[in-house]
């Protein structure tokens, strides 16, 4: 999603962990997709090119204590930019612990990927929905049902 | 006075002579209720587009604590959250030559004073500054003295650094006039690549 707003792109460790300001993480600033919403609230993890003053110690977010390396703004994952992973307080006010979110292809967080998520980036077209998995990948169409399995598999209409 | 607790950011960007260009005008409110900030954004952006040329639009508003509790959000008026593109330009050209009209801005504190250019005038604006100067074009005109004070009504303020620091030492001085010095050409910066889809994200 759309956290802020800028002219160029940018690589920084961030501080992310509520209380523990040792805690970093590497973030790399990128161009939004199109179809990107705005972060729906305040959120700690704006740009710090925007201070008045640098540097600028903050609690938690992007921090001028550490070095800025420039970056192309290429994005490198496949979300759409119109949900977010993790919990919203989070992001006002720090994650509870470095944790990691599970994650699909292209290290985007799981959370963050259309319906039916799990699409493999240049694999074959297998949806990991529990209802049809068995069918699309290649399985006969026997439909597993209390009411049809035995007539379905040759049983006899009694 | 204590140092401002609110920062209010307003972006547009506009066509410019031979490349679009983007540039932002930063404001302090009052009180610390980020909520009401954004309104107050929202009513200025309101009153503020009458002062802009055609192809001239403000992108965004976006209002951030000052650090070190650095919280912020951004409202787009365009395009992003559905909203029609309700604050363009009044109509008339814009001056591709980019004159700013650049006022004084006078607060509670008389040493506490800053500079606001006002960009992406309308030609409207700026041929009456070439034809009757810059006095008469600011007190003939109803938008300035409408948007001086609303200004001044919404009691934004000026950030005054009283100690270098380090950490430097700000204080909070409201706002008690505002009027034009003279004009000038001024370089704007490159957009901030709102419609190319390029924001931070």
């Amino acid at each position: 999603m759309v956290m802020d707003m800028g002219r160029s792109c940018y690589t920084r460790k961030m501080k992310f962990v509520r209380g523990d300001q040792s805690q970093t993480f590497l973030a790399t600033w990128y161009f939004a997709a199109a179809s990107a919403k705005p972060f729906p609230g305040f959120h700690l993890f704006s740009s710090a090119v925007w201070d008045i003053v640098h540097p600028t110690p903050v609690t938690l977010g992007d921090s001028e204590n550490f070095q800025k390396k420039w970056s192309t703004g290429r994005r490198f994952n496949r979300s759409d930019g119109t949900t977010f992973a993790g919990p919203l307080e989070d992001f006002l006010e720090g994650a509870a612990a470095p944790g990691d979110l599970p994650r699909g292809t292209g290290g985007t967080p799981v959370v963050c990927l259309k319906d039916p998520f799990g699409l493999a980036l240049g694999g074959e077209d297998v949806p990991v929905v529990p209802d049809l998995a068995a069918l699309r990948k290649g399985a006969t169409d026997t439909i597993v049902s209390s009411d049809y399995a035995g007539l379905k598999k040759g049983g006899t209409t009694s | 006075m204590a140092d401002a607790q609110l920062r209010i950011i307003i972006g547009f960007e506009s066509a410019g002579g031979t490349a679009p260009t983007g540039w932002s005008e930063t404001w302090y409110p009052a009180g610390s209720n980020a909520d009401d900030a954004l309104i107050q954004a929202k009513a200025y952006v309101a009153k503020r587009k009458e002062l802009l040329g055609m192809g001239a639009t403000v992108q965004f508003a976006k209002v951030t604590n000052i650090p070190p509790n650095r919280q912020s959000k951004i409202y787009f008026f365009e395009g992003k959250e559905g909203t029609p593109t309700l604050f363009t330009g009044s109509g008339d050209q814009y001056d591709p030559t980019q004159v700013d009209l650049l006022m004084r801005v006078q607060s509670t504190t008389p040493a506490a004073r800053r500079q606001w250019a006002i960009s992406g005038l309308p030609d409207s604006v700026t041929n009456q500054l070439i034809q009757s100067g810059v006095k008469d074009t600011f007190v003939t005109s109803p938008i300035f003295k409408q948007l001086i004070a609303l200004i001044k009504s919404l009691g934004w303020g000026i950030r005054k650094k009283t100690a270098n620091g380090p950490p430097p030492v700000f204080t909070f001085a409201s706002i008690t006039d505002i009027f034009p010095i003279m004009v000038r050409n001024r370089k704007r910066g490159r957009p901030f690549e709102l419609f190319r889809g390029r924001r931070l994200a």
